[in-house]
């Protein structure tokens, strides 16, 4: 029997270190391309101010960069320490991507990264710029290679369960990588780490504009981040469409959950707007749709049924009944490995025996269930619909505010009005907390929205989990949580302390006195 | 009251070179300081909460036996 505490505790470990480790991806991802625009700038006009600006930009990224480097790294360790079943089973192939991001493109990003701040006075501009250029590739491709594996988790492709060896190994290593799940996830995360970095620039533009400091620099740099953002905050929410284009029956079972969608709809489902999932009765209360919408994003069809909640997990349930043919197989081939009849039915339903393996939850021996375990089971694939549904709803609503902001900014940025608007520029300071909120909570829709499964229709979260006590996961969970708490106070004090002192203090430029805005307003 | 686009008047030491002044190495050693600290961090973190935990056996014939129970009976489900 499976220990759910443990279970438990090790999901809150491995979604805590991940929360805290994805609040530094996004501005490294979107902040880097910022400063190879303002640095090009800087090579092409050889004006010293878009140096000043790379270089001022480029302490605080050093700042996100140290403080968030490694803190990516105990994640990986938790596979061995708190997932090891999880390794085992799937680490030929979720092992390789890993691998790869750790060999090809963190050292690159870390090598080049050194360059970045100490090659000033040693390279060329144009050497300088190469190197920019290739801390934003590094960190960009680290992305890659992470999302390629966690696109394999929601989407198992070009992969074989082994009987022998217990455990799935790589059959076409392009289709893990070309994996389209893979491919749609990266696109829309780095877009999303794009806007996060051009509302960080936004923001604390803004916030040099309202105090009059540094305003030739901020206006420089809110204009680079209008610009940037708008372009991105446009492609998060394109690319995301294709994120929502439905693939496997488990994804479909995520994308009904979103959608609290809880009876198969007529194609093309609606989207609904607004509502209230009530898990007790499966009904979404005050719903809001509008026609057509789910269907045609979800199937790029207008004919394609989007099957519900509810029939998928009678899907579900004639998956588990399958699966324990396969279950079963497995023990014969456990006993006997040449037995030819029990590989065959076991070839035959190995795409669900994932399915049997969500009874070893609440029983040693799946194949004693009931009729009732059977529908527990098929239940239990219906991920948190509250959860998901408004993180989801909330995350969206944040998209479309960035691509209004950013065109108003850009508007605003090309007419050369930027100081005269302190309301937008006010604006602008406080949204600087919204991007790592969808960021988050598009994280919390992925992945908690992939539960119960750790790999997809494969091999249950549950199972995953290593054979240690609760107390000692219960242990180093208090241990990080506390550790990175207290890096996450040291970030923001140290984030604070060099805006505050902003390119004048830093000692890069000197700051023309000017009347600040906030004052003026107030006149 | 529009303010011009204009530059502004220009680095404060021109000649210097901003990596090499007080303020910027000041900055490196704040940054290298918590690089450090952070990795003796984590290896504490490593050597009192998580090496003592015993290693979870991994071997096919654990994985089997954890995943896939020992055969009491042989009937087929339908």
């Amino acid at each position: 029997m499976i220990n759910e505490l443990v279970v438990d505790l090790s999901r809150a470990q491995f979604a805590a270190t991940a929360l805290y480790h994805f609040l530094f991806v996004p501005l490294t991802l979107g902040l880097v391309w910022m400063l190879v625009i303002m640095e090009t700038v800087y090579v092409m006009t050889g004006r010293e101010i878009w140096k000043r600006m790379t270089q001022f930009w480029g302490v605080l990224f050093g700042i996100n960069f140290a403080m968030g480097v490694a803190t990516g790294l105990t994640m990986e360790f938790q596979f061995g320490t708190n997932w090891a079943y999880y390794s085992h089973y799937v680490g030929d192939i979720f092992g390789t991507p890993l691998a790869i991001e750790g060999l090809m493109a963190f050292f690159l990003e870390s090598t080049f990264v050194g360059l970045f701040f100490f090659g000033w006075d040693r390279l060329t501009p144009v050497k300088h710029l190469v190197v920019t250029v290739l801390v934003a590739i590094g960190s960009n491709l680290s992305a890659l290679w992470i999302l390629i594996a966690n696109g394999w988790m929601q989407y198992p492709v070009g992969s074989v369960f082994n009987f022998e060896t217990m455990r799935m190994e790589v059959t076409s290593f392009t289709e893990v990588m070309f994996n389209p799940v893979a491919q749609a996830k990266f696109v829309h995360t780095v877009s999303a780490g794009y806007v996060t970095g051009a509302m960080f620039v936004m923001s604390i533009s803004a916030w040099f504009l309202l105090r009059g400091r540094n305003v030739a620099f901020a206006k420089r740099s809110m204009t680079v981040a209008a610009s940037f953002g708008l372009a991105s905050a446009l492609s998060v929410v394109v690319l995301g469409d294709e994120s929502g284009y439905a693939l496997g029956d488990n994804q479909r079972m995520k994308l009904a959950a979103i959608e609290a969608m809880w009876d198969t709809e007529p194609a093309p489902a609606s989207f609904t707007v607004f509502g209230w999932p009530d898990v007790e009765q499966r009904k979404t209360h005050f719903a809001i749709h509008i026609p057509y919408v789910m269907g045609i994003i979800a199937t790029r069809t207008v004919d394609k049924v989007l099957p519900g909640i509810n029939e998928l997990e009678k899907t579900a349930e004639k998956n588990v009944r399958r699966g324990l043919l396969a279950y079963d197989a497995l023990q014969k081939l456990q006993a006997n490995p040449k037995d030819a009849v029990a590989k065959q039915v076991l070839d035959h339903n190995v795409d669900v025996l994932g399915y049997a393996l969500l009874l070893k939850r609440w029983m040693d021996d799946p194949l004693k269930a009931t009729d009732a375990d059977i529908k527990r089971a098929a239940t239990s694939t219906i991920p948190n619909v509250p959860v998901l549904f408004w993180s989801f709803r909330i995350m969206v609503a944040c998209g479309f505010y960035f691509i209004a902001l950013f065109a108003l900014a850009f508007w605003y940025a090309s007419r050369r009005e930027l100081e005269r608007r302190a309301w937008f520029l006010r604006l602008a300071l406080y949204s600087l907390p919204l991007p790592w909120i969808a960021a988050e909570l598009g994280w919390i829709v992925a992945e908690y929205g992939r539960q119960p499964w750790a790999i997809d229709g494969v091999l249950p979260t549950a199972l995953g989990v290593s054979s240690v006590s609760a107390a000692q996961v219960a242990t180093s969970l208090t241990g990080f949580v506390v550790f990175y708490t207290a890096l996450l106070v040291v970030d923001v004090i140290l984030m604070r302390k060099y805006i505050r002192l902003g390119p004048d203090g830093l000692g890069m430029w000197r700051s023309k006195p000017v009347t600040p805005l906030s004052a003026a307003n107030a006149d | 009251m529009a303010r011009a686009f204009a530059d502004p008047p220009g680095p404060a030491h021109p000649a210097t070179i901003w990596s090499r002044t007080a303020v910027a190495r000041r900055f490196g050693r704040e940054i290298l300081f918590l690089i450090v600290l952070k990795i003796v961090l984590l290896t504490l973190l490593w050597w009192v909460a998580i090496k003592p935990a015993p290693r979870a056996d991994t071997t096919p014939a654990a994985v089997a036996k954890h995943l896939v129970s020992q055969p009491t009976h042989a009937p087929s489900r339908p």
